[in-house]
């Protein structure tokens, strides 16, 4: 069965680690993981021109770290995202306090400059990471159960709605449409497990 | 059921393990209960989700602008196994895809500039990624390619476009052989000759080049047809086996093995040869004469049998049309035998040559006796009976007749038969040597590979095994290129520079330290003796010491560790429990503790970074018995611990991590006697410290800061863990025997039994990165840039890491256990190994090449400006030799400096404050006595007289001047490019300029020329080679009038060009890293670099060496390496040169001796080239 979508999205940052780096993987890349660096600036206070120059900044330095520590695929993939991201950090401030000192605005800047920031930062692409599993997740348990049976998870877990709401929509009994969702969240747990382990090691 | 399910039922239903009438009834009772349905609301709750990103409002034109600005930000930019949609091919428009299989994929394409449709084959992911199956692909394109005959498919051209290798060949419509006999088709027997003589005469082509096709059938036949008259075209030759028949290796290929010669269908490889394929032509005429295939079983492995076993019917028996001669022919190329056979397709085409001329041919039909024996072969006993009886009736008829038609030919038989044989020992060999290059080729990638990684000794070892077989199989350019590198990466094996302590079995160095500032070793040992002090620079006089200390307590003299002071003294720790504060330059005592007790012996010690600690100095000691205690340098007291006595356990007594789950209390479990703390040292700013055993792994303690005098209890009387004191174990999973923090010391390294890993204290769940020893680790060390790490182990394997990637860098083996090891603290070239045996040495460890490096900027612009992609902000590097002063050259867009090696002052060139010169523009003559520059936006360039004499600036007025070249050493050209008024169109003008020694700077011809991408002149000094942006090519153009003269070279995107002073070759860099090498004649075939390892990122800069260094290509990348290569052969010559950053220019002096780089952090390097070697 052809899983492109699940596929991609899983080792989208093993392809931007690894040898074969692609156009459309550091397009996905920022789609995914540029919102959250963004997400990063304002939370840290940065107005809206900074947070912007800065964000790309950062992802730009990112990206250079990533060639300078290419993914191997032995290892944890965690990890590298990690020390990836801690890295570019270090590289953005190493850059920032060259040219910045003196500027106003220090207090945001030095706020910015905090380990805190950077863990904060971390933080962020790690759990964009971990969306991506869930997503990857998703997308191949939804292959692998028939339709009806995903239609009662994605209507009570993701949308919501009550069991009898679910179950009166799809024609199900209410039981079935709890077993449904029950099954489906558990094949997700393992998924997710397996996911990560796949990717760590 | 009135009564709500229990709880427990309901999980049960969950799991669908209900029985059926009872999971009927809760079903029921569900649908209507509101209880139960919260129940299972609840039991069913999601973990908590994590929650969707969210996407604030500006994110999406934020992410669209970073994309617009980016598109050369390339994350690692190898398009090789991009997917598979059609390709771009520089040069072709792909129509439609013909084929495809599990290694190849055909493409109809179309050549833009040719306009003519083309078969465009490559290879698909799959075959991509297998190594043999490309390698093959490449070497089999490259023989084919050779192959011109009018009845094999054309081959135009191979090459390779990001990462890919294509083959464009021609495109023939008539379908293939195999349709048309499916179609009905049927052939008269002088057609069916005719074909096939076709079909022979270009096997026979292919043969003659040492190429068997091995899978000759219809379906690889392709027509083609001209006045009215079907003409074969043969196809897939070799490529067969990558392309498109792999496909079918499980389908096709085993669904009709009808044309497979014997030998191949009983797997007797050894005899497949130009017979193999006499068979396969056989076949073919078998079919186009009768109709069918000579054998065709109801299932492949009948077919098989009896293509191995059964003599096919005589075609004549099926189709009585069917001549008796080509009868004979037929049945001939059918044998079972390959030496019964036509010996090569040559005699076949003979043959069928005389059935169509009408002459004799020389193939005889089986004799009635012959077959008579075949068939007691197959069936003994009553076939041998029946010929015993007709021999006996009819024996003296036939042995007369037989005699006398032996005697007629005997002659031309025995001729024959010899002719026969020395072909086949040509093909023979050949083949052979064919495949022995083959070898010989992968085994030179597996060399590179592992001189690439850093295991450069056995590369080499590799590389004299390539040599080898190279010679065997007469490689003889192959063998020359094994030599150079060879000759290169000697260069590189780790070898010892120089020793220090020499080997005394009674003092194994443990201990190492650099001392005042890099000039001073000391070194210690265990074992007791004194403490060394060693002069770094400067000769040994007889081999002693610089000075030699002597311990606190001869009883007890060992040393457990050396520590830098913050100024120039050494801390020396000794077994004795001595600390003592030596000033190695004179050898006095500065301060002397008896700082510790001893219960047991001393294990291991560790000090904070005296400038850098906000606990002030400490020391810190382990023990055998697993206590460890902390000394305050500045106080001279010992730390208290918790129970205020001094001694601390090397123990964690938080929860523990297997106990989680048995969910015992850790207090509970009794404390085992600790093992021995083996390595001890401080973390972060001083205010952690780090304890490693053989039990218990690695224990974080923190420290308080501002500093108490005392550790405080990580446990509080409720026994849980302090949240306000760092308290963590570190799961290394064994015993610890090695740990040392890194010197910004956030980061440590652990060496275990079998491994080392490098860990954050920040990050404690797992390791940053692990890697495998071959034994046990014995010493460990951070380079002080904190960049490099290296590990050693029992059985001498010293390995070096890079600290944040965990990349292998180098590996160096020592015949002896090496138990300290030391970084330099400049420079991490070389590093210093105590050992066993008691020698201390420092080895040169395979890095780093460069001669010299200069630096052309003080202050770089480097990382801290933000990037804002442009070659106009960017800092451009261009260097090269002047032979006027033996010197060299550096540009950058500030100024242009001269370092002369004739002992003249240093000078340099450069404009006013705020300008920039123009990337390209700079270029200074082949004699050295004239530089050229221009300056961005100005009306006018420089001309500046170099020579000492005059050192004269001349400005010449011509606006925009973005490149400039010399010729000659009197002709040089400019090309300016400048803003066409009203349009935002550049036009641009090519100018060339006559010096003369009395007239100055005169104008001699002027053409437009614009949108330049790369300009080099050609050695004859009358033309230019010039590639434009959205020209697929490069050309060389007239430079006294800009006409095309002669040729160009089909590369899109070219980036640089360079054209040999040696008038051999021209290199091409372009699109997608691609560079290719072209032979400087008028013949378009340009073989592509595409060996591993190739450029990861755009190749900028060219140039082709002479005198020792003719034939070597230099290439200088984005992805920070300039490589060498053999422009004959396509292979890289040694190491690559590394830099910091991307390389942007390269250049060889005219010595062919030395090598220049520019390099974009502002940085000019010398290398030397790789030189000739001679067997």
């Amino acid at each position: 069965m052809d899983l492109p979508a699940a596929r991609t999205s899983v080792t989208l940052l093993a392809r931007l680690g690894g040898s074969s780096a692609d156009t459309s993987a550091w397009e996905e890349f920022l789609r995914r993981y540029g919102p959250q660096v963004l997400g990063w600036c304002r939370h840290w206070n940065l107005q809206e021109a900074d947070a912007e120059d800065v964000a790309q900044d950062v992802l730009l330095r990112v990206s250079k770290q990533m060639r300078t520590f290419r993914y191997d695929p032995s290892r944890s993939f965690r990890g590298w995202l990690k020390t990836v991201a801690r890295a570019a950090w270090a590289d953005w401030l190493d850059a920032r306090q060259r040219i910045v000192q003196g500027s106003g605005d220090t207090n945001v800047r030095q706020v910015l400059e905090s380990v805190a920031a950077r863990d904060d930062l971390v933080g962020r692409l790690e759990a964009e990471f971990d969306r991506e599993l869930l997503d990857t997740a998703a997308a191949q348990i939804q292959l692998r159960v028939d339709p009806k049976t995903w239609s009662a998870f994605a209507l009570t877990a993701l949308d919501g709605l009550s069991g009898a709401e679910a179950a009166e929509q799809l024609g199900m009994k209410v039981a079935s449409v709890y077993v449904a969702k029950g099954r489906v969240q558990k094949m997700l747990q393992d998924e997710v497990r397996t996911l990560d382990l796949e990717e760590s090691e | 059921m009135a009564e709500c399910p229990t709880l427990d039922q309901l999980r049960l239903l969950l799991e669908s393990a209900l029985h059926g009438s009872e999971q009927e009834s809760v079903e029921v009772h569900i649908d209507s209960c509101a209880a139960c349905q919260q129940s299972l609301e609840r039991l069913t709750a999601a973990p908590p989700r994590v929650k969707q990103a969210f996407i604030t409002p500006n994110a999406v034109t934020f992410i669209a602008r970073i994309q617009a600005m980016s598109p050369g930000v390339d994350v690692g930019p190898r398009p090789a196994t991009s997917p598979a949609p059609p390709p771009d091919v520089p040069g072709y428009d792909i129509e439609s895809e013909l084929g495809r299989g599990g290694m190849g994929v055909v493409y109809l394409a179309r050549h833009r500039r040719l306009n003519r449709l083309v078969a465009l084959k490559m290879l698909t992911e799959g075959g991509l990624t297998d190594r043999s199956v490309r390698t093959r692909f490449l070497i089999e394109a490259e023989t084919i390619a050779q192959l011109r005959h009018p009845h094999v498919v054309q081959v135009y051209e191979f090459g390779e476009h990001a990462g890919r290798p294509y083959l464009a060949m021609e495109y023939v419509d008539g379908g293939n052989l195999a349709e048309r006999l499916s179609q009905g088709h049927r052939f008269t027997p002088v057609e069916a000759a005719e074909l096939v003589v076709w079909m022979a005469d270009a096997v026979a082509a292919a043969h003659a080049k040492g190429i068997i096709h091995r899978d000759l059938k219809p379906s690889n036949i392709l027509l083609a047809t001209a006045d009215s008259k079907t003409l074969p075209k043969v196809a897939d030759f070799g490529i067969a086996r990558v392309s498109q028949s792999e496909i079918t290796a499980t389908g096709e290929l085993l669904g009709t093995p009808s044309y497979m010669a014997p030998e191949q269908a009983d797997g007797r490889t050894r005899e497949v040869g130009t017979a193999t394929d006499v068979y396969g032509l056989g076949a073919m005429l078998y079919e186009l004469l009768s109709g069918h295939p000579p054998f065709h079983g109801e299932t492949v492995v009948e077919t098989l049998q009896q293509v191995v076993h059964t003599t096919p019917r005589a075609p004549r028996s099926i189709a009585r049309a069917v001549p008796r001669d080509l009868d004979t022919i037929c049945l001939k190329c059918l044998e079972k035998e390959p030496k019964k056979r036509y010996p090569t397709a040559d005699a076949l085409a003979a043959d069928l040559r005389a059935y169509l001329d009408g002459r004799t041919i020389t193939a005889r039909p089986a004799r009635s006796w012959e077959r008579a024996v075949r068939l007691a072969n197959r069936n003994p006993v009553p076939f041998v009976a029946l010929l015993l009886i007709a021999a006996t009736a009819v024996g003296a008829f036939v042995w007369v007749n037989e005699a006398r038609r032996e005697e007629a030919s005997a002659r031309k038989g025995e001729e024959l038969a010899r002719r026969t044989a020395e072909t086949n020992e040509r093909e023979a060999i050949k083949a052979r040597n064919l495949v022995e290059q083959g070898a010989a080729r992968t085994a030179f990638d597996q060399a590179m590979s592992l001189c690439e990684t850093g295991n450069v000794a056995s590369g080499l070892t590799e590389f004299a095994r390539v040599l080898e077989l190279a010679e065997r199989a007469a490689d003889l350019d192959l063998a020359a290129v094994v030599r150079r590198n060879i000759s290169a990466w000697e260069a590189h094996r780790p070898r010892e520079v120089r020793g220090f302590d020499p080997p005394s079995a009674a003092r194994p160095v443990t201990a190492t330290l650099y001392a005042d500032e890099g000039r001073l070793l000391v070194t210690g040992s265990r074992r007791g003796g004194p403490v060394r002090v060693w002069p770094v620079t400067g000769t040994l006089q007889d081999g002693r010491p610089f000075l030699e200390l002597a311990p606190p307590d001869a009883k007890l003299p060992g040393v457990v560790a050396l520590f830098a002071t913050s100024s120039t003294g050494v801390y020396a720790v000794y077994e004795s429990g001595h600390v003592v504060e030596w000033e190695p330059r004179t050898g006095t005592v500065i301060r002397q503790d008896l700082a510790f007790d001893l219960p047991c012996p001393i294990r291991s010690a560790g000090m904070t970074q005296p400038t850098r600690s906000v606990s002030g100095k400490l020391l810190c000691v382990g023990y055998e018995d697993g206590t460890f205690r902390i000394w305050d340098l500045d106080r001279r007291e010992l730390f208290a611990g918790p129970d205020e006595s001094p001694i601390l356990t090397h123990f964690y007594r938080g929860p523990k991590k297997k106990q989680r789950f048995t969910g015992l209390p850790a207090k509970d479990d009794p404390q085992p006697p600790p093992g021995p703390v083996n390595a001890i040292d401080f973390g972060d700013s001083g205010n952690m410290l780090l304890t490693a055993g053989e039990t218990e792994g690695v224990i974080l303690y923190g420290l308080p800061v501002p500093k108490t005098g005392r550790v405080p209890d990580p446990i509080l009387t409720d026994g849980k863990v302090d949240p306000r004191i760092p308290y963590h174990q570190f799961d290394l999973g064994g015993a610890v025997f090695q740990m040392l923090v890194s010197p910004d010391r956030q980061f440590f390294l652990a060496g275990g039994a079998t491994a080392v890993s490098l860990w954050t204290i920040h990050e404690r769940d797992r390791p940053v990165w692990v890697h495998n020893h071959p034994d046990q680790i014995t010493a460990l060390a951070f380079s002080p840039d904190g960049r490099l790490c290296a590990s050693a182990d029992r059985g001498g394997t010293i390995r070096c890491w890079d600290v944040l990637s965990g990349a292998f860098q180098a590996q160096l083996h020592f015949t002896e256990p090496v138990l300290s090891l030391r970084f330099p603290p400049t420079g991490t070239n070389t590093i210093l190994l105590g050992s066993q045996n008691g020698s201390s040495v420092l080895w040169q460890l395979p890095l780093r090449s460069e001669l010299e490096a200069r630096p052309a900027e003080p202050a770089p612009i480097g990382p801290g400006v933000v990037i804002r992609i442009g070659s106009n902000t960017e800092q451009a590097v261009l260097a090269g030799f002047e032979p006027l002063r033996r010197g060299e050259w550096v540009a950058t867009s500030h100024r242009l400096l001269f370092w002369p090696a004739d002992g003249s002052p240093r000078f340099g060139i450069r404009p006013n404050e705020g300008e920039t010169i123009a990337r390209d523009s700079v270029s200074v003559s082949p004699d050295g006595k004239v530089a050229l520059i221009s300056v961005l936006g100005r009306k006018t360039f420089s001309v500046c007289d170099l020579t000492p004499a005059k050192s004269t600036v001349q400005r010449i007025p011509t606006a925009g001047v973005t490149r400039t070249g010399f010729l000659s050493e009197t002709q040089f050209f400019t090309v300016s490019e400048e803003p066409q008024p009203g349009t935002d169109q550049l036009t641009g003008q090519f100018r060339l300029w006559e010096l003369t020694r009395d007239k100055g700077v005169t104008q001699s011809a002027a053409w437009p020329l614009s949108a330049v991408t790369c300009v080099a002149p050609h050695p004859d000094a009358k033309s230019v080679l010039v590639g434009r942006v959205g020209d697929d090519r490069v050309v060389f153009l007239d430079a006294a009038n800009g006409k095309e003269v002669g040729w160009g070279f089909q590369h899109t995107g070219v980036t640089a060009v360079a054209v040999d002073p040696g008038r051999r070759w021209v290199a091409t860099a372009g699109q997608g890293q691609s560079v290719r090498v072209w032979p400087l004649t008028p013949d378009r075939t340009g073989r592509p670099l595409d060996r591993a390892p190739l450029h990861g990122d755009r190749v900028n800069a060219l140039a082709f060496g002479t005198g020792p260094s003719a034939g070597v290509l230099a290439t200088a990348s984005s992805d920070g390496t300039a490589r060498f290569w053999d422009a004959k052969t396509g292979y890289p010559l040694g190491p690559p040169l590394r830099h910091p950053e991307a390389v942007l220019s390269v250049a060889f002096d005219v010595s062919g001796e030395r090598v220049i780089t520019g390099c974009r952090n502002g940085y000019a390097k010398l290398w030397p080239a790789p030189k000739a070697v001679t067997p």
